[in-house]
């Protein structure tokens, strides 16, 4: 072998290895086009294979040249349409490129592989004859020569030579009828994931044939439930064996990493005991069979090992690193080395025009350092703030374009997915479409090396187990091509890639059962968890094994191992699932993982990193809510938050370290000493007392603190300073809410790694340096979780304790609202519905322009008309104070601003509204909050008067269709059935009222012929919306009818059980313009 | 205990920077001292083992800081005008040892150094490669790996 010089061979192997990538997409795009040949892509794989050629045999590596010449061949012919691609060609080519790959990745030894096969394949179909023994289509009773042949080469290895490169074990049973080489990096690597290595003999006749299986299925099912590290004859090829019953077959010898313990090993193979042995940690092997006499003892290994006769490298076995002093075996290399080795020197391809963008931007660094060093020396504070500001900005330019160097489109990755969903397919029998999109998405390298996996696994599982066999589709209605999709796609700041399937879904009742069996949850815990929750359990370590590829629905075999990689790399994963439609998983990307954005916190005068991909949102619960909005269950604390309840930790209390209080007057930072943040009683305040006296049951406590308190003259708790601060991060499967001290900005941050004294501190990621020269501590979100014993599935049980309790209430109660309240003039409360609510911004009176007699202000580059409450209702004028609050409403898709003061607050309210009392213009009604009578806003009608104009066009369209249209509108509420009915009666549409979902259906049978929609509350007596709506849905007379459900909560789990029973759409209750909108939608479209 | 690194030298003198843990006076070899510092602007590690005083950035990299007090059994080392960090390259990675006070560099030779007692000054032995006698003082020498060694 003639190799020139190492730079030219590393070009050449790039160049080769695109080539490749190309040639292989090219070619499935060449097998879907048939005879219809499309001449561009014939050309380009035929120039890609003849410039691979051209490099060999420059290089002298004639294998390569040799294999690319044959391929070259049957291109030249196609291309000159004398030969028709059809699949069997296509699929000769394809192996021959994928030989061509490993021959690239080891390169130096290429030269003595056997590629005969190949070769008369490529030359049979050159020539036009069958194809003898093409690769994947043996002769049934022809045990492949070169097959063997190449077991005996494999076998000579591991028996005559001890292992012969210190990466490379030589693994052996005791009496060394099986030996197998393996890279021990790759050994010790599963095993540091907590995986059991055995290895195993498999006879392929009669632990497989004869039992009725497949040689592909058993590989299949090995590769799914771990990980193939070694095996005798390739994978490929046992795949594609046709083997007989009755006949003699070499044993078939693997070397298999999987999370299945000892005991649980032959569920999976089904081989006798003392076939299959256990890899140990110190390379030795142990039989799992007790009748095998060469049984090795753990303890004493060498002792057994060198028992054996004639044995020398069941003897190196205990040392496992042999010598790395040159072994004699200069042709053998062991391909496992060297292909690792090329693996690791890889390069990185960057646009020149980048390069030159990075030389210019080092350029200006300098200069402005220059700038800043002069104006430094003749201290011109101006000069060197100028060049600090230019420094800033370089950097940042700088760095975005070292990181462009490092990102690779995911391209790279998705588009091996054809390939393995095409030939996954047709070995399950399956037919399956696979749509890509995204290709475009970049992502660091590093991520896009370490997403393969997983994604490949995924994809697979989805062929696999998703998408179900193309007759029990059309059994189903379904079309018999299954469809996969694969997109890649970004959204703030992060990569979202999404695989979804039409196929079968998942089971979340089987996956509770089986998480049950596992003893992984408990039967309490499976009886309140929600469908997603169920689908999600997926994840739990422990929780594929292997028996379930065949018992459930399959999807899930190593889902957990994804998961851990995933977890690794700053990503989350979630999936979704329906059964019989499909699922989607979903994963979120950070774009690199060396400069990450944080959100910075501060406990215990030390500041703390959160990464933005775990954060979800801030929260903050002023002192005189904590007591509504936190409440304990059992140990736990959960805070309500948007109707669902969120288990709270406090970081300090994780940590262990001190929180800290700051003084709102003095400034002055004392410690914290709240124990547990319900427990919030003022000394002052009976209602606080008394509250906590019931949440605690202990009557005594009082004096203790009270005691403790007299530091703190003052009461801090109604103090702004005194209320709770709440990170709510999620890490994929859970969410829960961090308590901190202070909530500080988000930055972006360098992640250095920690000192070796602190690797025992599994509450951070590492550490990073802030702008002042200080370090704080990344925190790592999923290991605070669990060292507060907060696992998902506690804290779903918990909160979903909590959720019951929550709708006993509400059905106690009436329906809750989430509402904001404000002021307009000093002592007038006010409240709007939350959800109408786009934003609120701060402004000074003196912006406000008047134009045209109404006030306006200048926001974003156009005027944003105002209003205030007084404009319209009898209610006392606007403060006249400086700063003023506008609250911007979209109306009829204009926004508009209502002028108010402050203080505004989100609270939650059971709403228990007043319709008549103070009822007015431009005031719906009104409600205690608060202890303060609060006049409820409805905007909608304000500004409908003081704007008709905006409204003509809506409701001609309106006039046009809805004119006799009848509404059914179930509601038990008074007055959200008196608004309600306003607001369809003044869009022209007649309305029959019913106070619950009993007297509705009564209605219902009665004016069945005159009712086009219904729309209905879900919380009712007697009868309930999902009642209602199921009964509708039931009926052959109504079941056409579009059913509306008003909520003043929408959760997620609501909506997605509103869906099953049937109702059509979603509405807020006093979202006037949505509601209208949706009724004016379904009475069209019908 | 052989000494490589002393073999070498033709004089198998080696230079020790010396100081002060508490009362007692200690030495190291001055080549594996990185540099000496007064930042005593740390971030503490909560959960961090005792001996951790916390982190900081030396010139962008995140250095451990031990209170070599602590890690000695010899007493939490009083942080004053005097304490300092020695930073010293382990590993591949920086930790400082925070000391109550710089002493002098002093010349041994490691003919001169015996072996430690099992116990000085109230310190487990097996920190030390020895004891090396000046006029006024004993400088017991510390082992450095040993000392960073988490796995007891």
């Amino acid at each position: 072998m003639t190799i020139q010089d190492d730079e030219t061979l590393q070009m050449y192997l790039e160049e080769s290895i695109e080539h490749l990538a190309d040639i292989e997409t090219d070619l499935l795009a060449i097998e879907e086009a048939g005879a219809d040949i499309d001449e561009d892509i014939v050309n380009k794989v035929y120039r890609a294979a003849h410039s691979i050629k051209g490099g060999a045999g420059f290089m002298g590596l004639t294998t390569i040249k040799d294999l690319t010449h044959e391929m070259e061949n049957i291109l030249g012919k196609i291309r000159s349409r004398e030969m028709v691609p059809t699949p069997e060609i296509v699929n000769v080519l394809l192996m021959a490129s994928d030989t061509l790959k490993a021959l690239m990745n080891d390169v130096f030894t290429s030269n003595d592989v056997d590629i005969s096969q190949h070769i008369e394949a490529l030359q049979a179909i050159a020539e036009g004859r069958p194809v003898p023994s093409a690769p994947a289509t043996l002769q049934p009773d022809e045990p492949p020569a070169s097959e063997s042949a190449m077991d005996e080469k494999a076998g000579r290895i591991s028996e005559d030579e001890p292992a012969s490169k210190s990466e490379v074990v030589t693994l052996a049973a005791a009496d060394n009828r099986i030996a197998i080489d393996a890279d021990r990096a790759m050994v010790e690597g599963l095993m540091n994931e907590g995986k059991f290595v055995y290895l195993a003999t498999i006879d392929l006749i009669a632990d497989v044939i004869d039992k009725g299986k497949k040689p592909s299925a058993t590989i299949e099912e090995m590769e799914q439930t771990g990980t193939l590290i070694a095996c005798s004859t390739s994978p490929d090829r046992v795949r594609s064996m046709k083997l007989k019953k009755g006949q003699a077959a070499d044993p078939f010898i693997v070397l298999f990493a999987t999370i299945l313990k000892p005991e649980d090993i032959n569920v999976l193979f089904e081989i006798p005991d003392h076939q299959i042995h256990q890899v140990m940690p110190d390379m030795t092997v142990q039989c799992l069979g007790q009748k095998s006499a060469a049984a090795v003892t753990v303890d004493d290994t060498p002792e057994p090992a060198s028992a054996v006769k004639s044995d020398p490298m069941a003897a190196a076995e205990p040392e496992p690193v042999a010598t790395p002093a040159p072994v004699e075996i200069p042709a053998q290399v062991q391909p496992k080395t060297t292909a690792k080795k090329a693996e690791t020197e890889t390069s990185l391809r960057v646009h020149v025009s980048l390069l030159d963008q990075l030389m210019t931007l080092a350029g200006e660094l300098v200069l402005s350092r220059n700038q800043l060093l002069q104006s430094m020396s003749s201290e011109d504070h101006r000069g060197s703030e100028i060049a600090g500001q230019r420094i800033d900005l370089i950097t940042s330019e700088l760095q975005e374009a070292i990181m462009l160097t490092r990102m690779q489109s995911i391209g790279n990755v998705f588009n091996k997915f054809p390939r393995v969903v095409r030939d996954l397919s047709q070995t399950l029998g399956k037919n399956v479409d696979l749509h890509l999109e995204g290709k475009d998405v970049e992502l660091d390298k590093t991520i896009i090396e370490a997403i393969g996996d997983p994604l490949t696994h995924l994809v697979r599982n989805a062929v696999d187990h998703g998408i179900e066999m193309p007759d029990v589709r059309r059994g189903v209605g379904k079309n018999p091509v299954g469809k996969i999709f694969l997109k890649a796609y970004h959204e703030a700041g992060q990569v979202n890639i999404e695989i979804s399937d039409d196929g079968k879904g998942l089971d979340g009742q089987v996956l509770a059962q089986k998480a049950l069996e596992k003893g992984l949850i408990s039967e309490d815990q499976a009886k309140v968890m929600s469908e997603k929750e169920r689908t999600n359990l997926i994840f739990l370590p422990g929780f594929s094994t292997a028996e379930k590829v065949t018992d459930v629905s399959g999807r899930g075999v190593g889902m957990d191992v994804v998961k851990t990689n995933l977890d690794k790399l700053g990503g989350i994963i979630d999936i979704d699932s329906e059964l019989g439609k499909g699922a989607t998983i979903r994963i979120k990307l950070p774009l690199t993982l060396a400069i990450i954005p944080c959100q910075i916190v501060m406990t215990g005068q030390e500041r703390y990193a959160i990464p933005q991909v775990n954060l979800e949102e801030l929260l903050r619960i002023p002192a005189d809510q904590v007591k509504d909005r936190i409440e304990r269950v059992g140990d736990a604390e959960v805070v309500r938050l948007r109707g669902n309840l969120l288990p709270l930790i406090k970081l300090a209390t994780v940590i262990d370290t001190e929180a800290i209080y700051v003084d709102p007057k003095t400034g002055k930072k004392g410690l914290d000493r709240r124990k547990s943040i319900s427990d919030r009683r003022s000394k002052e305040s009976p209602l606080f007392a008394s509250a906590e006296q019931d949440t605690k049951g202990r009557s005594s406590g009082e004096n203790g603190n009270q005691e403790s308190d007299t530091r703190q003259p003052e009461d801090r708790r109604y103090h702004a300073a005194s209320a709770l601060n709440v990170v709510v991060v999620s890490t994929g499967a859970m969410k829960y809410g961090l308590v901190v001290d202070e909530l500080h900005d988000s930055e972006e941050i360098v992640v250095k790694p920690l000192g070796r004294d602190l690797k025992k501190c599994k509450g951070y990621a590492g550490a990073t340096i802030m702008g002042d020269g200080r370090v704080a501590l990344i925190l790592d979100v999923a290991n605070l979780a669990q060292m507060a014993g907060l696992t998902s599935i506690e804290g779903s049980s918990r909160a979903a304790e909590v959720i019951q309790e929550n709708l006993r209430s509400i059905r106690e109660q009436k329906d809750r609202q989430s509402l904001l309240v404000f002021r307009s003039a000093e002592n007038e409360q006010f409240a709007t519905p939350l959800n109408m609510v786009e934003r609120i911004e701060k402004i000074k009176a003196t912006d406000i322009e008047t134009v045209g007699g109404k006030r306006v202000i200048r926001y974003r580059g156009s005027s944003l008309p105002l209003f205030s409450v007084d404009e319209v209702a009898m209610v006392q004028p606007l403060a006249d104070v400086e700063d003023l609050l506008v609250i911007v409403f979209i109306i009829n898709g204009k926004e508009i601003g209502l002028l108010a003061i402050g203080p505004v607050d989100a609270i939650e309210f059971s709403l228990d509204v007043d319709g008549r009392t103070l009822k007015q213009a431009g005031i719906m009604g009104s409600a205690i909050i608060n202890d303060h009578t609060t006049l409820m806003v409805d905007v909608y009608e304000i500004v409908q008067t003081l704007n008709p104009q905006w409204f003509e066009n809506m409701e001609a369209a309106t006039n046009d269709k809805g004119e006799a249209a009848k509404i059914l509108f179930a509601e038990d509420s008074n007055f959200f059935r008196n608004q309600v009915k306003s607001y369809m009666e003044d869009e022209g549409y007649a309305v029959i009222e019913a106070e619950d979902g009993a007297i509705a259906w009564d209605l219902l049978q009665k004016h069945a012929d005159e009712i086009s929609l219904v729309v209905t509350d879900i919380e009712m007596p007697n009868m309930n919306g999902f009642e209602l709506t199921r009964r509708i849905k039931a009926s052959n007379a109504y079941s056409h009818l579009p059913v509306i459900a008003l909520t003043t909560l929408a959760g997620e789990e609501d909506i997605e059980k509103g869906r099953q029973v049937g109702i059509s759409d979603y509405q807020i209750k006093l979202d006037r313009e949505k509601l209208v909108r949706s009724i004016y939608g379904f009475l069209t479209s019908m | 205990m052989e000494r490589p690194e002393g073999k070498k030298m033709a004089s198998r003198t080696v230079e020790m920077a010396t100081f002060y843990v508490g009362k007692a006076l200690c030495g190291m070899d001055i080549l594996n001292v990185q540099e000496i510092n007064k930042l005593m602007d740390m971030t503490t590690v909560p959960q961090a083992p005792e001996y951790v005083m916390g982190i900081l950035n030396l010139r962008g990299q995140i250095v451990t800081i031990i209170d070599l007090g602590k890690k000695l059994n010899l007493g939490e080392t009083e942080m004053g005008d005097m304490s300092r960090n020695i930073i010293v390259n382990s590993k591949d990675e920086y930790i400082g040892l925070l000391v109550s006070r710089i002493s002098d560099v002093v010349e041994a030779d490691w003919d001169k150094v015996e072996p430690p007692p099992s116990n000085i000054g109230g310190v487990q032995g097996k920190f030390f490669k020895g004891v090396f006698k000046t006029k006024e003082r004993l400088i017991g020498i510390l082992d450095v790996e040993k000392v960073l060694d988490n796995e007891k």
